[in-house]
């Protein structure tokens, strides 16, 4: 009876009993999470774009007969670094004089050719991408606006 | 040493740091970083992007995109092209179904662009059928200037400038 009191008495000081959940294997386990996920996530550093708009390919497009047929100045991507620009140029043989040379035909650097002007790469077959893109960059380097891909006609393409 | 209450004399003070907006802080982080590497696993698949010796490329904008992607197979040149996880075979029919699935995409979201993602290794005959493809699948959506494409590449300096 005296014992019973007793705790009675203790449990009154106490107040009511505390539940509480332990939450240190939760935090454990999301701070694992997070430490997986900041080293399994990979962002696109460094990753750039070259803007390339394609004309519809549907043939239907209305055609301003008043537009003039700009002639685009082809580019021929010949591999291993070499490039031979078709048309009446002393063009250059080597890519990385490429972009050079564009932009001394510039009509505003005393050249022929407005910046506007068409300029289509053409690659020959067994270049790789990356060199297409070398002779891509070229172009734009020298400030023209309308830089596209070309197989013929079939991949005109005009880009920014 | 304890601290004893002075609302109740002779009763220790619980002392305890409260963890909730750490917890919320971290559940943050974890959603934060699960939707990313979703988001990065299904548009960058993993590939040698071409790297201009002098680029004129420009930073990506955050315009809505969907991402093609032409990684190289295993003797360098594709089989297939990949549009969110999704594999099109490079043969007619394999280039009619993107074309279809683009259009589609293009059709439903009018200021939606397409990046093209190729590895450098690849031929470029093999990625001239699909800025073919992305070209034609651009008809009858609306854009009387054709499908905004982005070329992309890899900025070497850019990527050694960013920590």
């Amino acid at each position: 009876m005296r014992s019973h009191h007793r705790a009675s008495r203790r449990r009154e000081r106490l107040g009511p009993p505390k539940v509480e959940l332990n939450l240190t294997p939760m935090i454990d386990v999301v701070f694992q999470l997070l430490i997986y996920f900041l080293l399994g996530t990979s962002f696109a550093v460094g990753e750039q774009t070259f803007r390339m708009d394609l004309p519809d390919r549907g043939g239907r497009g209305q055609v301003d007969p008043f537009e003039l047929d700009d002639s685009p100045v082809v580019i021929q991507v010949l591999g291993s670094g070499r490039v031979y620009v078709a048309g009446p140029w002393q063009g250059p043989n080597r890519t990385i004089n490429l972009a050079e040379f564009l932009e001394e035909q510039r009509l505003d650097r005393g050249g022929l050719l407005p910046t506007d002007t068409p300029i289509h790469i053409d690659p020959n077959p067994g270049v790789d991408w990356g060199e297409a893109v070398e002779a891509f960059n070229a172009a734009v380097l020298a400030g023209y606006h309308s830089v596209g891909f070309a197989e013929g006609t079939a991949r005109a393409g005009s880009g920014r | 040493m304890s601290a004893l209450s002075r609302l109740d004399a002779g009763r220790p003070v619980r002392t305890g740091a409260n963890l909730t907006p750490m917890i919320d802080m971290t559940f943050l982080l974890v959603v934060f970083f699960v939707l990313v590497s979703r988001i990065t696993a299904v548009e960058q698949v993993p590939m040698e992007l071409p790297v201009p010796t002098d680029p004129a490329s420009n930073p990506a904008d955050e315009t809505a995109r969907i991402v093609v992607n032409l990684a190289a197979g295993e003797l360098t040149n594709p089989r297939s092209v990949t549009l969110d996880q999704t594999a099109y075979g490079l043969d007619p029919d394999g280039l009619r179904n993107l074309e279809i699935e683009l259009r589609r995409r293009l059709t439903n979201s009018p200021e939606v662009q397409v990046n093209l993602r190729a590895d450098r290794r690849i031929d470029y005959a093999f990625v001239a059928p699909v800025i073919d493809t992305i070209a034609r699948s651009g008809r009858g959506t609306g854009r009387p200037d054709g499908v905004r494409v982005n070329l992309v590449v890899m900025n070497e300096h850019e990527r050694g400038a960013t920590p």
